[in-house]
């Protein structure tokens, strides 16, 4: 009883039917997240060994390019790097969550979710800056 | 016998109950709703955006100067049709990323668990969503390599 009176206002359980619906939602964003993971690793591979060749071809079709290869080049690692990220966020949250409820172990779910969050966040941030870069498109109808 | 098989069962059946939603975890939910919400209402815009775009915008105008006037109005139909079929797959998939964030935002604020499971049922359609059109494309992408790699080998 003492125990229960010492537990937090907030603190709620997760039932089995939430918990089997996490237990589902975790396997889909783990294959997710792998084969996103896969994904950037393949790109990464691709821009290392014929990043030069491809530079050459795009250099035909947009001439001057090759000023801002250093440019292109950084630009194309910081997108790699955050998609990299935002596959790994997506990932601690498949394993750590699952993890957490197979175990019942509190600390792990909770990193999990906070995996989970900068997914989110991430995706966020992506969304406004596509959204912004739309709306300067339709600006430009006007 | 039963007794026996009693304390598996309900051990099996409270599997989840050693987990709960602490303070900790409802402010990261509530951050997730507030992050998964700007995503949904951020990509509905954006799809309405790029439709305008794609209606309204300028033809092609490099094919009309060199005398193809119907190739111009062609391709901005494909851009129509385009931008309609991105809209449709898009907002499909992300009325379900919108529906999970109300409903977790929601539970978070009357910490009702049904709208929590709700909201959670959601996010697993959406991440469900996703990974079929991955399954879908990573089939015809190796579909793709199988056919090239025939059509070498013939060639040789």
């Amino acid at each position: 009883m003492e125990e229960k009176s010492q537990e937090s206002p907030f603190e709620m359980h997760l039932d089995d039917s939430g918990g089997n619906i996490l237990r589902e939602t975790v396997r889909w964003s783990r294959f997710l997240s792998i084969v996103g993971l896969a994904g950037v690793g393949i790109c990464v591979l691709v821009a290392a060994l014929g990043g030069s060749s491809l530079l050459a071809v795009y250099s035909r079709t947009l001439p001057g390019i090759e000023a801002f290869t250093g440019f292109i080049i950084l630009g194309i690692l910081i997108v790699l790097a955050v998609l990299g990220l935002l596959m790994y966020m997506l990932y601690r949250f498949s394993v750590l969550t699952r993890k957490g409820i197979e175990t019942q172990d509190q600390s792990l779910f909770n990193r999990g979710l906070k995996g989970l969050k900068i997914y989110f966040l991430i995706s966020g941030i992506f969304a406004i800056l596509g959204l912004l870069f739309n709306l300067l498109n339709l600006a430009s109808l006007i | 016998m039963e007794n026996q098989d009693l304390p598996e069962n309900s051990n099996q059946l409270d599997n989840f109950f050693g987990i709960s939603f602490d303070a900790e975890a409802w402010g990261l939910l509530r951050q997730i709703a507030l992050w998964a919400k700007i995503c949904a209402l951020c990509a509905f815009i954006g799809y309405g955006a790029v439709l305008i775009i794609a209606i309204f915008g300028h033809k092609d105008y490099t094919l009309e100067t060199e005398g193809f006037s119907v190739g111009a109005y062609v391709r901005k139909g494909g851009t129509i049709a385009g931008a309609l079929i991105s809209m449709l797959i898009g907002g499909f998939i992300n009325y379900f990323l919108y529906r999970f964030a109300n409903a977790i935002g929601r539970g978070v604020k009357t910490m009702d668990s049904l709208a929590l499971n709700e909201g959670f049922d959601n996010l697993r359609i959406y991440f469900k969503i996703f990974g079929v059109l991955l399954i879908i494309f990573l089939s015809l992408v190796a579909l793709g390599i199988l056919i090239a790699v025939i059509a070498l080998g013939r060639r040789l």
